[in-house]
């Protein structure tokens, strides 16, 4: 799974115009919006997408009476009792554990308090029930749709065309507060998203991958390379630049054109901002090519990953990580308040290889893909909260996850299949963590795991009981976001009980 | 104008409707000096001194007035990025310089405005312009003491392309706008000044091989035209002005090659003009008719300069920047300072001052340089043009040569010729590559780029390669990229039904082991009550979703169906589970199925294991090119722990796609069913969905031609796969007949919309950039490519997509204009400013001069022919235009061609020419590479 991102309900509304005469036009969907702030403090939230779907079922586990109700329908999937590591969740007479893979993070939930589990959450229209399931009321447009789920859990607004994200929404409310800085107040490792699309605010995207000692800012510079070689006198920036900057007939072409310049102007300040730059601009490089960063970030972050096959690959979420770790370091210099970062981890969509397929393996579910990704998570984001604390921004800086949807709780043998409720994690010093958030009473916190229960609607997928709009709320708010300015970001919020969010932050 | 236009032959001329009125006499006031300003020159001051005007491309302007004997720069107020300079003239007539500004990140047209007196508070509106005219001179072309603007249509591909428009400026606005002239645009506009002295400027041309011609023009706004003589053989035309203090304009002309200088003294004092038409105020009327009389010429020797000095000075900025009444001129030397030669009356020796003053570095100079190209635009034709555009809509990339070709034979033609090419089969070439157990992780895509810049079966590939976009498997997944045969038969089938039939495309491709193994259709079994596991739906899902039909039921042109406010689903969860029950039972091919544990542990060899035997090895490659074949016989379920007793296809009854018509079209299967029944009725039952039609006709149409295809254009698509004229439903030739011919495809730039055209992918360029010159390497090998989705690659490759769902969302819409629009653009999806910048340093090393060229084995080079190119490249101008035609088809805007042929222009090399002319082809193709107007295909 990669970034999806499908619009055929927003085609679909502006191709049907004359048919929809009572529709509000769709550009004044962001007029109200004021600005938040002025902020002292500096914050940055982090929004982590496990693109593909993670299997929740396997990341936090009922344990004691509860288990068996798990174990069983899942066969083949079940993580065995005793490898779960359990947590201290303080859940009435419920106990629960987490993926044997998750050690930090359940370490930072039982010992720091600093992590949160969010259940059961999901994208939603308005509460729903079995009943309204079955009479198909109530349903966002789509369920089980990768692409449909991803772009309704990006834009928070499922029964709306696909105009702006959530994050570009926040970003749009708070980018006052960070003045006259150059940089965006959004900016992605993993390429363009809908989650950021906002109505004046675009966001800036960082090279996605990177090695030990490569620059995490490109800029089209190979332009200004070209007089440094044995070639003189020409200076195609001129040809360059002059194109970014002239005329076109063609929309897609000044689409093009605006990219490129931010491509140009934001690479250029904050290569400058990072990096010992020379008289082109581009970063000194010392010996065996390395670069001086301005703001080191310390700790190497863990690059490296050996999956269960034996293979050393790079963790990517970790190099994602460092990169929006040198930015945080840099927030003075950039003039930065607020800023929303977007990460990702890919590869959740384990229908036929959840597991390592091999006959020789005891316990086939502890390793293999899903097994891999959430150590890889693990790592990654313990790391980058480790790097939180050293650098004493821990209480500033909120990560928090999103995936497509949750899983079945069913094997089809090799894997589980699409659900739709899942569980979220948020991370930080300024999270109230070792709690579970969701669900509608003491006790209920987190949802029964079982199949037929008044949530499953099948093979064990869950109905959300707590709205994509009810947890990023939560998230908004601390970012600086009024409660009256929460229903700009989420303009279906009233539908939903708690309007002012979760409380986890 | 338009047999003119095709001919080439000069076609100014006299006025229209010529109806004998008495002929114009110049008053004798006229010979006062105009104000400066008025004079095609900038004056900021209004104290009759030009001054020199910057701007970089950062949005900063700086004026350089001239101090004692130096310039002194300071910073003048900027509009900003989103304008750019249109001119400048003294639009009210006060004797100082206004600017005229032009807005342009509106789609088509941008607002024109002008800065009285160069005053952000002195801003006014005049109207919008369509951006496919540019202001190419300036002066007072009525002599009523009031700047008017000269634009002109600079996009070939038009009836308009050359003809000029002239803005009357009433003093507080634009007053009359009339139509004066019109000249092939490889005729450069030089600008305007005023030749027989009665106070209006006239506009003078040069040809491609230096003919120049004035179109007089009288206060009356009439206008007549006449020849000049011509600029001397190896000389070029450089600017416009007043270099001998005659009060009438003359021509700079430099030999760019010797270094040697003139100046061309223009004089048309004393001729008399025809008649005015009877109604010069005819918006129509214009400046046609036969040619008249010849205009008196001086030529007047100047100092040399030397092109071979390490100063290497060119022609930078003319203006009278001292406030004599004589028009000067700078150089600029390599290290930046400039030269000034202050010119002296009627030719007399030129005073020269070799430190002028240093420029701010970054900035280029706006004074009467960036409209005057010594190498003239070579037109495109039409046909050339079509041929272009078809083989870039249609292929991998095409050389000059088969564009020529296809323009000779035509677009139908050439796709017959097309379809009746044999089909080469990937699986024998994989199997037979050296490296097939050695490489395996590069040679399937190793095949296709081989067949893609050496096979002559483009339209297959390029349709293939299309396909594979939207049936996605991806050698992302470790399996599909060890067993290579399976990827290669997957090739195979999309190669055979892109010229075939969709319902057979459907088929073969649920029942390839590839796609079996990509989206988990084998050894998919039926609900296992004993172990509770229950079939996988992903493929049924993306069958549906992504494969035929879509997730809401559409009209014939594309648009969604709605009921009560929101679109009408094409199916439900339900419809997916059924489906996923029907397709039950299938696995790996040629398996022992006496032995029930061969169900979960399939005997399918990993070719790289060198302890294969030949027969193992062949059977490696047979199982994963062969479809999957039906399970018989009983199973054993994944949790190892029991057998299951029956089969793994489940033959209880399913409820499929609910459409009009569907009763006939298997929408309940019934009991008892073989898999094979099963799977036949479920593909008629997708197959005959009214949305198969429209959904993947979409696709394919912005695959191909354009991101955001007109509803008639999808709906004249989904015609033709319902229907290919003989009853025939799913005839895929029809299909691409209907989208590569249709004229929403085939529109000239001018006809077409603003939302026309798609992002060319990043494999495309690499693509293109290569077989324009027939690039190929030198031991037969593609292997060596790889994997290019890196960021700082291409960001994408072959059969590499990161899931089922492609690169990029069909529906992808980028913030800013495209998703304000209501558009989409795809392609989008994959380009940031971290992409955008991968591009440009890939580009850069790996596309200009072929990729591999830095091998030390120069076989494994995909080396590209350049030679046509280098043989052009001592002619800059040339050389763009040659790009021009099999890079963007012809598409190439006049001002982007100015700016790539003034930087390869200045490209200089130690080593000599023939170093030179490689840098300059690939600096050329580099920056053409990395356009706005290259990367969006239209």
């Amino acid at each position: 799974m990669s970034q999806i991102d499908l619009h055929r309900d927003r085609r679909a509304f502006i191709k049907s115009v004359s048919a929809m005469a009572s529709l509000p036009l769709i550009g004044n969907v962001m007029q109200a919006a004021n600005a938040a702030g002025p902020f002292d403090d500096y914050r940055a939230l982090v929004v982590l997408f496990l693109y593909g779907g993670t299997d929740n079922n396997n990341m936090v586990i009922p344990l004691g009476a509860e288990y068996a109700a798990y174990a069983t329908p899942r066969g083949n999937l079940a993580i065995p009792q005793a490898n779960v590591i359990p947590i201290a969740a303080g859940v009435s007479g419920r106990s629960f554990g987490m993926h044997p893979n998750l050690k930090s993070l359940a370490a930072i939930f039982n010992n720091e308090r600093k992590l949160a589990v969010a259940s059961n959450v999901g994208v939603l229209v308005e509460p729903t029930t079995l009943a309204a399931f079955q009479q198909k009321s109530k349903l966002p447009p789509q369920l089980f749709s990768h692409s449909d789920m991803v772009g309704h859990t990006h834009t928070g607004r499922p029964d709306w065309p696909a105009e702006t994200g959530w994050g570009g929404r926040l970003a749009d409310l708070i980018e006052s507060a960070n003045g006259n800085s150059q940089v965006s107040t959004s900016i992605s490792v993993s390429g363009q998203t809908v989650f950021q699309k906002g109505s004046k605010v675009t966001s800036y995207t960082l090279n996605e991958w990177r090695g030990a000692d490569s620059v995490i800012v490109s800029r089209p510079r190979a332009y200004r390379d070209w007089d440094s070689s044995s070639v003189a006198r020409a200076n195609p920036q001129i040809a360059y630049e002059a194109q970014l900057a002239s005329a076109g007939s063609n929309l897609l072409e000044l689409q093009y054109k605006s990219m490129a310049l931010q491509a140009v102007n934001t690479g250029d300040y904050l290569t400058s901002v990072l990096y010992n730059v020379d008289a082109n601009g581009n970063p000194v490089r010392g010996a065996n090519n390395s670069v001086t960063e301005k703001f080191p970030v310390g700790t190497a972050p863990p690059l490296n990953f050996v999956d269960s096959r034996g293979r050393t690959i790079t963790n990517k979420l970790a190099s994602q990580l460092k990169s929006v770790a040198s930015l945080i370091s840099a927030r003075n210099v950039l003039g930065v308040k607020r800023q929303i970062f977007f990460v990702s981890l890919n590869g959740f969509d384990t229908h036929g290889d959840q597991f390592k397929d091999s006959n020789n393996e005891a316990t086939p579910i502890l390793s293999g893909r899903h097994a891999d990704l959430l150590q890889q998570m693990d790592e990654a984001v313990s790391w980058f909260y480790n790097w939180t604390k050293t650098t004493g921004v821990a209480n500033s800086v909120t990560t928090a996850t999103l995936s497509d949807f949750g899983r079945t709780l069913i094997s089809n043998g090799a894997g589980s299949d699409h659900g739709w409720g899942g569980h979220n994690f948020v991370l930080g010093g300024a999270v109230n963590g070792g709690k579970f958030y969701g669900g509608p009473s003491a006790g209920q916190e987190f949802p029964i795991v079982a199949l037929g229960t008044t949530l499953d609607v099948g093979q064990g997928r869950l109905i959300p009981t707590t709205s994509i709009d009810e947890y990023g709320a939560t998230l908004s708010k601390w970012m600086g976001a009024s409660n009256s300015e929460l229903t700009t970001v989420f303009p279906n919020l009233s539908r939903f009980p708690r309007q002012t969010g979760l409380g986890f932050v | 104008m338009t047999s003119s236009f095709q001919t080439r032959k000069w076609v100014l001329l006299t006025c229209a409707a010529i109806t004998g009125l008495m002929a114009v006499t110049i008053p004798a006031d006229a010979e006062t000096p105009k104000p400066l300003s008025l004079r095609g020159e900038i004056d900021l001051d209004g104290n009759g001194k030009s001054v020199l005007l910057l701007r970089s491309n950062k949005a900063q302007m700086q004026v350089g007035r001239l101090v004692g004997n130096k310039l002194q720069f300071s910073t003048l107020a900027d509009p900003g990025l989103n304008f750019k300079l249109a001119g400048v003239s003294d639009f009210d007539g006060d004797g100082k310089s206004d600017l005229v500004l032009v807005n342009t990140t509106t789609p088509e047209r941008g607002d024109v405005r002008a800065w009285t007196n160069f005053s952000p508070s002195g801003d006014k509106l005049l109207r919008p312009v369509k951006h496919v005219w540019e202001v190419q001179a300036v002066g007072d072309l009525d002599g009523d003491g009031k700047g008017d603007l000269v634009w002109r249509y600079v996009v070939s591909d038009s009836p308009d392309t050359g003809v000029s428009y002239i803005w009357f400026s009433d003093g507080a606005g634009v007053g009359q706008v009339r139509k004066r002239g019109g000249a092939p645009l490889d005729w450069t506009l030089l600008g305007a000044r005023d030749l027989n002295g009665d106070g209006a400027a006239d506009m003078v041309y040069v040809s491609p091989d230096g003919a120049i011609r004035v179109l007089m023009a009288t206060a009356n706004r009439t206008c007549a035209n006449y020849g000049a003589g011509s600029v001397p053989a190896g000389f070029t035309a450089m600017a416009l002005a007043d270099f001998t203090g005659g009060k009438r304009g003359d021509i700079l002309l430099q030999n760019l090659a010797t270094g040697a200088v003139q100046v061309l003294a223009l004089d048309a004092t004393g001729i008399q003009l025809p008649p005015p038409s009877a109604n010069p105020d005819n918006p129509n009327a214009s400046c046609t008719g036969t040619a008249g009389a010849t205009i008196g010429t001086r030529i007047l020797p100047m100092p040399g300069l030397n092109p071979t000095s390490t100063n290497n000075p060119q022609f930078f900025a003319a203006g009278d920047f001292d406030g004599d009444g004589i028009s000067d001129i700078l150089w600029a030397q390599d290290w930046g300072e400039l030269v000034m030669w202050s010119m002296r009356p009627n030719g007399g020796i030129p005073a020269i001052n070799y430190q002028a003053g240093i420029p701010p570095v970054g900035f280029a100079p706006f004074n009467a340089v960036s409209k005057q190209s010594p190498y003239p635009m070579k037109i495109v034709s039409p046909a050339t043009r079509a041929a272009a555009r078809l083989l870039t809509q249609a292929t991998f990339g095409a050389t000059s040569a088969e564009i020529d070709r296809v323009a000779a034979i035509g677009a139908q033609s050439y796709l017959n010729e097309q379809f009746a090419l044999p089909q080469k089969l990937y699986v024998p070439m994989v199997r037979n590559d050296p490296d097939y157990r050695v490489e395996y992780w590069n040679i399937v895509s190793g095949a296709m780029w081989k067949q893609i810049f050496e096979g002559n079966d483009q339209l297959r590939q390029r349709v293939a390669y299309a396909l594979s976009q939207i049936l996605v498997i991806s050698l992302e997944n470790n399996r599909i990229q060890d067993f290579t045969c399976g990827a290669a038969a997957y090739l195979d089938i999309l190669g055979k039904h892109a010229f075939g039939n969709f319902r057979d495309l459907l088929k073969d491709v649920t029942l390839s082991t590839a796609m079996g193994e990509y989206l988990d259709m084998k050894q998919n079994a039926k609900i296992d009550n004993v172990g509770g596991s229950r079939p996988n739906e992903n493929y049924a899902r993306e069958m549906l979703q992504l494969f035929s039909i879509g997730t809401v039921m559409l009209n014939q042109d594309g648009s969604v169906q709605f009921a009560n406010g929101k679109p009408i689903d094409t199916y439900d969860e339900v419809i997916v589970q059924e489906l996923a029950r029907a397709l039950t039972g299938w696995t790996y091919s040629k398996q022992d199925q006496t032995k029930s544990w061969r169900w979960l542990f399939p005997d399918t060899p990993f070719p790289g294991d060198a302890a294969l035997t030949p027969e193992q090895l062949t059977m490696s490659c047979d199982v994963w090119a062969s479809p999957m074949e039906p399970w018989r016989t009983n199973y054993r379920a994944n949790d190892n722990k029991r057998d299951i007793v029956g089969t793994p296809h489940d033959t209880f009854p399913k409820s499929l796609l609910k459409y009009p018509g569907s009763t006939n079209r298997k929408q309940e299967l019934p009991a008892g069913q073989t898999p094979e029944k099963d799977l036949d009725d479920a593909i008629e039952n997708i197959f005959y969905h009214p949305n198969v039609g429209p959904f993947i006709g979409e696709l394919l149409i912005q695959r191909l031609v354009t991101s955001n295809p007109s509803g008639a254009y999808v709906s004249r698509v989904a015609a033709a796969f319902n229907d290919n004229g003989a009853g025939v439903r799913g005839d895929m030739k029809s299909v691409i007949r209907a989208i590569l011919l249709d004229s929403e495809a085939t529109a000239s730039i001018g006809n077409q919309s603003s939302s026309f055209g798609k992002l060319r992918e990043p494999v495309l360029r690499f693509t293109q950039a290569h077989r324009a010159f027939s690039a190929k390497t030198g031991n037969g090998s593609y292997s060596n490519i790889g994997n290019l989705s890196g960021s700082q690659q291409l960001g994408q490759s072959l059969l590499r997509a990161p899931s089922v769902f492609n690169f990029y969302s069909p529906e992808f819409a980028p913030s800013g204009l495209v998703a304000k629009s209501g558009l989409v653009g795809p392609e989008f999806e994959i380009t940031s400013s971290a992409t955008l910048a991968g591009f440009a340093e890939f580009s850069r090393w790996n596309m200009t001069n072929g990729f591999g060229n830095w091998e030390t084995d120069k076989s494994k080079w995909l080396k590209p022919h350049y030679d046509p190119y280098l043989a052009l490249a001592s002619n800059p101008g040339a050389l763009v235009d040659a790009l021009n035609v099999v890079m963007l088809s012809g598409a190439m805007s006049y001002s982007f061609r100015t700016a790539v042929v003034d930087a390869v222009s200045k490209v200089w090399y130690m080593g000599g020419n023939e170093d030179r002319n490689l840098e300059r082809v690939r600096m050329a193709l580099w920056l053409v590479l990395n356009s706005p107007e290259y990367s969006i295909q239209r």
